[in-house]
């Protein structure tokens, strides 16, 4: 299991010390040492942390549900035209460690923290239900799926969504796991939605996350265990010689995945709030995808409209080809 | 730069041996060692939060700003066994009891205002770990020794400061089992690893102020214990005090060593080479403020691509029989530069 030979030390809130499912995660982690703690900002909310350095060591933190726990969907997010869209962060931090991720402009702190209390969240979820449907993104912060073994988050949320009929759910993720899908319950309501990449991408930026063949053989898996999948070709990376990488990838999708069963797409080059890249490029100083100079339009930072605009066509061409009836959404930048 | 801080000279002797520290002259009241390369500073400073505290700052306040990512932090000494509860025999696989141990520290609180701390814990060697409780006195300190001179044995005010010194104590003691009371029942019902906790008069203060400076990883604490506190005639064995600290300068040195060498393996992007380049372009075009940033990050990001930025450059003034005559031209020449280097 990816985290096992993480977390040497898990930091826990002491109102959560007794609840079921902190006693079920440290079970999986006898050899971490535990520090007990107030409150998780005390850990998560240091001043002059290395998210970087951290991330080579990762540490664990139990904590009580916030206050708050279900937001608004940001504007640079795909909302797949749902008209209320959400999201929550039940976990904040991910197991991997992507070079552009923007979890490290907006965090303080490369520490993984999961807030135990589900039922919590759920209830924010339900007062939400009472008044609209709700299309509730539930892996951005983090990688649900690459942690399922340590928190079995998916199939809490999936079990949860089949009681709610007007509760649809995202849970995006770069895990190649294909073992999972024996396990999870299955909910028409509940997509899994892949981060492809190119390889070369990959290799390069998204560090300890699933190959591309490994993505795209658990996608496949998905939609042949019945469960819909939505494969998101987002964010787009500019690198040199873009055109043919990202070529190869859709090469790659083509064989392995039946994109005609795929339930949509999404396609969108690499964008993020000002605040968070300042944040992210002192973080990662020596890394040329975040080094890229970036043009800033409305609080915004993004390639050049010209780039954007033929990086996202091609790849919208070329998957129209592949797939002439595919619902292929495409980020857009809301009008204000 | 690893700079060590300890509260006192017999604390720190070993150390100074070992790594073979000589006297630095400075201006300020504390004595230090440095060793011959520059890179490891020893400072002493003096018993309590205050003193230690006032230490870190004219410590970290010899830096400039951006020299501070480089410092490592180490409070290295001794301190008191206050608490042990363990459901492992940790002595089976180290061989030594309890208060033979370095620890490495992995929350600091505060006794005094009960804030606490979390240094990250990177580096990875097989020490153990506790936490610590710094306090304002020694370890059950009888607190009538520190009553005025003077008083009539029999006054009221005697009485008075007698009875304030006896629940001064009691409070001290309460305080602690305040805070480490329920973590032992948490420890003891969950069979989880061993908790030690141990007691300091400068550990929390010394974290206090260097985290005005630095970042959680690069703060670490080695604690070794001497005592449990003071004997019953109020004293500690000096000569087994040193007796021990040499035991644990032997256990700290791989850990300072492992800093030390990290250090100095730790890769920085040739940015004085970039700083030239920024200013050779940035000349060239008449750059404004914003042209300048706008320069810097261009540079930054083709060196870190693999671009031959100056050749590129050239290539470009190259277009403009290699001049610029004003801002309004350099305008253009950045545009084309942005354009090659961005792959726009």
């Amino acid at each position: 299991m990816e985290g096992q030979q993480k977390f040497r030390h898990i930091y826990i809130e002491k109102r959560v010390m007794d609840h079921p499912r902190t006693r079920e995660i440290l079970a999986h982690f006898p050899e971490s040492r535990v520090i007990l703690i107030d409150h998780y900002k005390a850990v998560f909310n240091r001043r002059g942390q290395s998210a970087a350095l951290q991330h080579q060591s990762q540490n664990l933190i139990l904590a009580a549900a916030k206050d708050t726990n279900v937001y608004p969907g940001a504007p640079v997010c795909q909302d797949f035209g749902n008209a209320h869209f959400y999201y929550t962060s039940c976990t904040m931090n991910c197991l991997y460690d992507c070079e552009y991720c923007y979890l490290k402009g907006m965090y303080p702190s490369g520490n993984l923290v999961i807030f135990v209390e589900l039922e919590k969240i759920f209830a924010e979820v339900e007062a939400l239900l009472s008044q609209f449907p709700v299309y509730l993104c539930i892996s951005y912060d983090t990688d649900l799926l690459a942690m399922e073994d340590i928190a079995h988050y998916c199939t809490a949320w999936s079990e949860f969504a089949a009681q709610h009929e007007n509760l649809t759910i995202e849970i995006r993720t770069k895990c190649g796991r294909t073992d999972l899908w024996d396990h999870l319950p299955r909910c028409e309501r509940v997509i899994f939605a892949y981060t492809i990449s190119p390889e070369p991408v990959i290799l390069a930026y998204e560090h300890g996350t699933a190959k591309l063949d490994n993505r795209l053989e658990a996608a496949a898996e998905g939609i042949a265990h019945g469960f819909p999948v939505r494969l998101c070709f987002d964010p787009m990376i500019y690198v040199p010689g873009w055109e043919e990488i990202y070529h190869d990838m859709l090469v790659q999708t083509v064989k392995i995945v039946p994109l005609s069963r795929v339930r949509d797409f999404s396609v969108g080059s690499f964008r993020i709030s000002e605040s968070y890249l300042k944040n992210l490029r002192r973080q990662e100083p020596d890394s040329a995808v975040v080094q890229y100079p970036f043009t800033l339009d409305r609080g915004y930072y993004h390639y050049s409209q010209s780039l954007t605009e033929r990086m996202e066509r091609t790849l919208v061409e070329e998957l129209g080809r592949m797939v002439p009836e595919a619902a292929v959404f495409r980020w857009e930048e809301p009008n204000e | 730069m690893i700079e060590i801080i300890t509260a006192l000279h017999p604390e720190a002797e070993g150390v100074i041996r070992r790594l073979s520290l000589k006297t630095e002259k400075t201006a300020f009241p504390f004595h230090s060692f440095r060793s011959e390369d520059g890179s490891i500073r020893l400072t002493i400073s003096g018993t309590g939060k205050a003193v230690a505290a006032a230490a870190v700052g004219c410590i970290l306040g010899r830096y400039e700003r951006e020299e501070l990512s480089t410092v490592q932090l180490v409070n290295y000494g001794s301190c008191a066994l206050y608490q042990s509860s363990s459901t492992r025999n940790e002595s089976e696989s180290t061989g030594q009891t309890k208060n033979e141990e370095l620890y490495l520290v992995n929350k600091l609180t505060d006794l005094d205002s009960g804030a606490t701390y979390y240094p990250d814990l990177l580096v990875r060697l097989n020490l153990p770990e506790a936490e610590i409780i710094t306090g304002s006195r020694v370890l059950g300190e009888n607190p009538e020794k520190n009553t005025k001179q003077g008083l009539d044995e029999d006054s009221d005010d005697r009485r008075q400061m007698a009875n304030l010194a006896a629940s001064d104590g009691s409070r001290q003691m309460a305080s602690l089992a305040a805070v480490t009371g329920r973590q032992s029942e948490f420890v003891s019902n969950r069979e989880i690893l061993p908790s030690v906790t141990l007691y300091d008069m400068e550990a929390a203060g010394i974290y206090e102020a260097a985290r005005l400076f630095l970042g959680p990883h690069q703060l670490h604490f080695l604690k070794g214990v001497t005592d449990q506190g003071i004997d019953a005639n109020g004293r500690i064995d000096v000569a087994a005090f040193r007796d021990r600290m040499e035991t644990y300068a032997d256990m700290a040195l791989p850990y300072i060593q492992r800093l030390a060498d990290t250090s100095r393996q730790q890769g920085r992007f040739p940015h004085e080479q970039e700083a030239a380049l920024e200013e050779k372009i940035s000349t060239a075009l008449h750059a404004s403020v914003t042209m300048q940033l706008q320069i810097r990050q261009l540079v930054r990001y083709a060196a870190l691509a693999g671009f031959d930025v100056e050749k590129i450059f050239e290539q470009c003034m190259a277009t403009h029989d290699g001049s610029c005559r004003d801002r309004r031209e350099g305008k253009l020449l950045l545009e084309q530069l942005r354009i090659v280097i961005a792959g726009d």
